[in-house]
């Protein structure tokens, strides 16, 4: 890798970038003392893993052998083992209130722990949106939410991990070149008109509330409910185009023709490999450029019937549908192929990974954007239907004061949000109580 | 495991936090049976722990209400207990454990008061909930409005399901901030184009005879005479516009052979670079039936296709390319022949299975404006200027009065255009034009909850529709866009409500061609047609497929249902028909000779057809691509056809041990014996898999197979001939899908009609139904059955219904 070279015009971009910044730490704090941002990234992938019993087969388990800093990865986690040092394998975690509900209904519960069944369908905020709370204002986006299938799916198969304050799904983005297009693309050339649309904006936004309330009154209870779910989103757009206004002067990051051409645009389902790529690209780029602080992105949903994801592992020559093929986890036949799966996902994975670690933190940092960010990997499955023992990986953060290079093993008295509870103090955030969270994981930092 | 029902949208909870309900009238009663033969067995089996003497866990349940209706925590408790006796914890490993008929006993009981108690609080009283527009009528609703023929909704989410598979219910449609601001961007991004301050743009006009010379890759060349993998291309160099209408004039000759046999089809792509797909994109596509030279007319925007990037050197200009699709896919047949220097080379020859056409000339014209500024400009403004000179906020409410009738389907009142127009004068002195401030009011009429969403106010109690809310409904139901002109008129005039009005707009409604986005949409939603895009063909087993094979399996469903809702035909052709819509690739999939052309017609259906469950869609979609599935398929009998869907596998069943290799040699169905003989998979399964067991003879690809090849790895290591018999839970026994098509139609055809009644209702209503509802759909479906259940009758029995026509 030519590290130097591409840190190179990677600073020298990144620090306009910096510059053009309204807050930033580093400049509102002078040069050098405040340390970058801290980043928040999640991918995960439905249905779980292979986790064979057979002897013979164990070498495809995805769970390492050993335990604490003796472990050594199995097949299928191989290619993560450049970078051991920068992650963590959890094993034994879930969240105990979702193993109340069906191992499938547990895709929307990844980032919230939340027993949806019980709570009416209705989902709590994510973790990953209390990171963009917190972070609000000081990126052109709060987040970045992305999966395969886009939207929202349908509660239990949903089709994104991100939820917002009030426990409604965020629609998640799936098509790279509108993702491209929020992050990068030149949007309205005429800055004068954008200004204008942007002041215009809180007039119609009050207008629109105003009306919408004089028509509430006069409907019935359901009604009025599903009107104030528009009612919240008016209040959330009149907050974002404040936001928007400190930003309109600020031109948008621009990219090297290397960046451009390593994004396949034109990627999507029918070709999983350029597209899961591309995906972790765009957000490879949106940390590297600032543009947010906080990325999610749903590799597939659990919905077996609707997930384009689906057809992933066939499309790889992996020969079943997905579902099917976590499903033959116990057959004899059936741990290669889907460990196959498992490593694929894994050298994805590694390979942004890699990105990271070769690309500097802020401008002329000797540390990683990495080291800076705290990613989670994984599953609510760890084999199909069963939503306990997820299977986990933690990755990142070591200037945020993460320790890795081990593989903990919990015991069902430590609930996954923990995990969260952990990252939200990494990242600076002050109240790191998190749904049925009991505390820290000392071990991780 | 084998288990694959997973999909299942079955929600099954509580509604815990909102109370206890009354139960609605009309509901059934809550699940007897308690006291007989529940509550004996946990006496046994549980209040040792968690009775009077102990209270375990603090949970104690001989004192707990069976009735989950009334008390609340009691139903928040059961659900509990329903959790850890599915997943096995209870009763503990050192207790003794249910029995499988104890288990089974308790869990239906369970299962059933919770769904009930979850039917009763999620009621929304049987009334349709606010609904937002999907992504579709959004793009049609403005569309039709700004007469504007562009994509409006590229950044616009899909639209999320609701359990019943619909995508058009109120209760699931969602609003976010996210969502909200595509909405603001959109209406910007149109009414940039639609309401104009620049003069005339220039018109480019060309005029091809002769095929441009371009870079070209997947073997195709370039000429006049269109035979398989010949492209005849213009190409516009700079000259081209990048916005508005364009029009395309192609002059071809047809030479048909004399007798019926293969017609050649045109096809018309717009784009810049003929060597990867993805940067062109197809403008229309014609049969070409009549003889001799004769012109075709093609319309369209511009910035529908794929632009080039002005100033590249690698692929200039924009391309035209005409070609002949007739059998786009045919091998190129060439000969050796020596060419002038004596080598041999290899010639492409004619293919007498081939009708060719041959290209006379390629007219390009754009953009095309009849009038400037162009008519969907002054559409807006009318006569605004004239009527009220010099005054603009009078101009302003001018133009209000007349967009706010059509955009928010109702008559507005003098306030409502009051506001807005205060709204232009607000911001006016910010923005450089009149022009510039209207489009930002009028930004915000489409941004209102009254365009976004179906209004239906002043409803706190249940009352009529007023006309223009039932011209709404209407036109949002059966064409999925806002109302026309008519529709609008009737309203105004009050017609709309007398009965015999309604019936005749239904039928002209249905004729119209806009009513191809209700059987679009309907049939695509119920007949779960996208299942296609779910599943991969395994070319190991069924070779390499027709490219084009899933669209034509989309086509064909979508074409049947168009042909018996608009031939008023019996739904009962959806379960058996003696006809099959086919254009030729199809017809070659199916084996069926002698179609010619690319559009679908209706012909004699084959052996072994008839009806949606012989359909590709369907057989494919219900497939693993690998091999058909007898599960899926069996879901799809009783859930998109019966309306009695299978319940979910409880969480956390544990899985078969099938690491035995002899395990994948079996057929499927004798591996589901096998997976039945698990007491914890037995009882659904047994009502489930022999509904899936009559589609045996039927592959994924939806071709008749005689033995069903068995892979273990890419080698296929057993073949089983087709064994399509099945015992149904009611004891009867099937021989094959025929049997079963007439079983359906005869024992079930109530059913089936009370199932296709519902969810055509819900669709209609936009909302799921409830229990209040089913004496409505049982007179409705009643009514279609003395009716032979002719489709167009039901449609017109669901829009006179009391539902239909209240809110």
């Amino acid at each position: 890798m030519r590290n130097q070279n591409i840190g190179r015009r990677t600073f020298l971009r990144g620090a306009g970038a910096c510059l053009a910044l309204p807050v930033l730490d580093c400049m509102a704090n002078g040069k050098k003392t405040s340390p970058p941002p801290a980043r928040l990234g999640v991918v995960y992938f439905p249905f779980g893993v292979s986790l064979p019993k057979q002897e013979d087969k164990l070498d495809w388990h995805w769970f390492p052998k050993g335990e604490g800093k003796d472990f050594q990865f199995n097949k299928s986690l191989k290619p993560l083992e450049p970078h051991r040092e920068h992650l963590t394998v959890l094993g034994g975690l879930s969240h105990p209130e979702v193993e109340k509900i069906g191992g499938h209904d547990s895709g929307d519960t990844f980032l919230t722990g939340c027993d949806i069944l019980t709570n009416r369908l209705r989902n709590v905020q994510s973790m990953d949106q209390i990171v963009a709370e917190h972070f609000a204002g000081q990126t052109r986006y709060d987040s970045l939410v992305m999966s395969t299938d886009g939207g929202v799916g349908e509660p239990t198969r949903s089709s994104t991990l991100s939820y917002n304050r009030h426990g409604r799904p965020i629609p998640a983005v799936n098509q790279p070149r509108r993702i491209y297009e929020r992050l990068f693309g030149a949007g309205d050339p005429d800055t004068a008109r954008n200004r204008r649309r942007l002041r215009s904006s809180a007039h119609l936004l009050d207008l629109v509330l105003e009306d919408a309330n004089s028509v509430r009154r006069k409907l019935g209870i359901h009604d009025q409910q599903k009107l104030d779910e528009y009612m919240d989103s008016v209040r959330q757009v009149e907050k974002n185009v404040e936001q928007s206004q400190a930003w309109i002067d600020i031109a948008k990051p621009t990219l090297t023709d290397e960046e451009r051409e390593r994004l396949k645009l034109d990627s999507d389902h029918k070709v999983p490999e350029q597209y899961i790529r591309t995906m972790y690209e765009l957000i490879h780029l949106a940390f590297q450029t600032d543009s947010t602080r906080v990325a999610t992105y749903q590799i597939a949903s659990m919905g077996d019937a609707t997930t384009l994801g689906g057809k992933f592992p066939q499309l790889l020559g992996f020969g079943k549908h997905l579902h099917g093929l976590a499903h033959s986890w116990n057959k004899a036949d059936g741990v290669e192929p889907l460990g196959k799966w498992d490593r694929f996902l894994a050298t994805e994975f590694s390979h942004f990974l890699t990105r990271m670690r070769n690309t500097a933190a802020v401008p002329e940092s000797s540390d990683s954007l990495l080291d800076y960010t705290t990613f989670l990997y994984g599953s609510s499955n760890s084999t199909t239907h069963t939503n306990r023992n997820y299977p986990l990986v933690l990755a990142g953060g070591k200037k945020l004061g993460f320790k890795h290079g081990q593989y903990l093993k919990f015991t069902r008295d430590t609930p996954f949000s923990n995990i969260f509870s952990t990252q939200l103090q990494q990242m600076g955030l002050k109240n790191t109580q998190f749904g049925d969270s009991t505390g820290i994981v000392s071990e991780l930092i | 495991m084998l288990r694959i029902l997973t999909s299942l949208n079955h929600l099954l909870l509580l509604l815990l936090l909102c109370g206890s309900l009354p139960a609605k009238p009309g509901s059934p009663a809550a699940p007897k049976g308690y006291e007989e033969k529940v509550r004996p067995i946990l006496q046994t089996k549980c209040f040792g722990c968690h009775g009077e003497q102990k209270q375990k866990g603090k949970i104690r349940l001989d004192t707990l209400s069976a009735d989950l209706i009334k008390d609340v925590r009691s139903a928040e408790t059961w659900h509990d207990v329903r959790g850890v006796i599915n997943l096995g914890e209870m009763p503990p490993d050192d207790e003794e454990d249910l029995t499988t008929e104890e288990r089974k006993v308790v869990l239906d009981w369970l299962n059933a008061s919770i769904d009930h108690a979850h039917n009763v609080h999620q009621s929304k009283g049987g009334r349709v909930v606010l609904r937002r527009l999907t992504r579709d009528q959004y793009q049609n609703t403005m569309r039709d409005l700004l007469g504007l023929d562009i994509n409006h909704i590229q950044d616009i989410p899909e639209d999320p399901m609701s359990p019943d598979g619909l995508r058009n219910n109120g209760s699931s449609l969602q609003m976010t901030g996210e969502q909200l601001e595509h909405y603001i961007n959109a209406a910007r991004d149109a009414l940039d184009k639609v309401i104009v301050s620049d003069p005339q743009p220039e018109m480019f006009h060309h005029t091809f005879k002769e095929s441009s010379k371009v870079r070209m890759e997947r073997g195709e060349i370039s000429g006049n005479r269109l035979g398989p993998k010949v492209r005849f291309i213009g190409r516009i160099k700079d000259d081209y516009p990048e916005e508005g209408p364009f029009e395309i004039r192609v002059k071809v000759k047809a030479e048909l052979p004399e007798k019926k046999g293969p017609i050649p089809r045109l096809r018309v792509v717009v784009g810049y670079r003929p060597d990867t797909l993805l940067q062109e994109k197809t403008m229309a596509e014609l049969d070409i039936t009549k003889k001799g030279t004769h012109e075709y007319v093609f319309r369209g925007r511009i910035e529908n296709f794929p632009l080039p990037v002005r100033g590249q050197g690698k692929y200039p200009g924009l391309l035209i390319n005409v070609m002949n699709v007739a059998n786009e896919f045919a091998e190129v047949k060439t000969e050796k022949r020596k060419d002038e220097k004596g080598k041999n080379r290899n010639v492409r020859i004619e293919d007498p299975d081939l009708a060719y056409l041959v290209v006379e000339s390629v007219e390009f014209k754009g953009p095309i404006y009849e009038s400037w500024p162009p008519k969907h400009h002054q559409d807006i403004l009318i006569d605004s200027k004239e009527k009220c000179p010099d005054d603009e906020a009078k101009q302003v409410a001018h133009i209000l009065r007349n967009f706010l009738t059509k955009a928010w389907r109702k008559p507005v009142s003098p306030t409502e255009v009051e506001k807005l127009t205060s709204f232009f004068t607000k911001i006016r002195p910010d923005f450089p034009s009149f022009e510039e401030a209207l489009k930002e009011t009028l930004v915000m009429v489409l941004v209102s909850q009254d365009f976004l969403y179906l209004v239906e106010p002043e409803s706190q109690e249940k009352r009529k529709l007023k006309s223009h809310e039932l011209a709404a409904r209407l036109s949002y139901f059966l064409w999925n866009t806002l109302p026309d002109d008519r529709l609008r008129e009737l309203a105004h005039q009050n017609e709309l409500t007398n009965p015999d009005v309604l019936s005749q707009e239904v039928e002209r409604m249905v004729e119209d061609k806009r009513s191809d986005e209700f059987i679009q949409t309907f049939a695509t939603q119920w007949l779960d047609v996208d299942a296609i895009d779910r599943i991969e063909i395994e070319p190991n087993i069924y070779g390499k497929s027709h490219p084009d094979l899933k669209e034509n399996f989309r086509s064909e469903t979508i074409h049947f249902f168009a042909e018996i809702l608009r031939n008023n035909l019996s739904a009962e052709n959806f379960i058996e028909s003696d006809f099959q819509m086919v254009n030729r690739e199809l017809a070659d999939h199916y084996g069926i000779e002698s179609v010619y052309g690319g559009e679908f017609r209706r012909v004699k259906k084959s052996a072994k057809r008839g009806g949606v469950l012989t359909h590709g869609s369907v057989l494919l979609g219900h497939s693993t691509g690998y091999d058909s599935s007898i599960i899926k398929r069996a879901v799809f009998v009783r859930k998109n056809l019966l309306n009695d869907p299978p319940p979910p596998p409880p969480p956390n069943v544990p899985p078969l041990d099938e690491s035995d290799p002899k395990f994948s040699k079996l057929p499927i169905r004798e591996q589901l014996l096998i997976h039945r003989e698990d007491p914890a998979c037995a009882d659904c399964h047994r009502n489930i898999d022999p509904w899936g067991q009559m589609f045996e003879a039927y592959g994924a690809t939806g071709l008749i197979r005689e033995e069903i090849p068995r892979k273990h790895g890419k080698k296929v290591v057993a073949r089983h001939p087709v064994d399509s018999t099945g015992k149904l839970p009611d004891g009867r026994e099937l021989k094959n899908l025929e049997e079963l098509k007439k079983y359906l139609l005869t024992e079930r055809r109530q059913q089936f009609a009370q199932a296709l009644t519902s969810r055509l209702l819900a669709y209609a209503l936009g909302r799921s139904l409830e229990f209040s509802d089913e004496p409505l759909v049982e007179e409705i479906a009643k009514k279609s059955l003395k009716n032979d259940l002719r489709l167009q009758s039901l449609v017109q029995s669901i829009v006179t219904s009391e539902a239909f026509l209240t809110k």
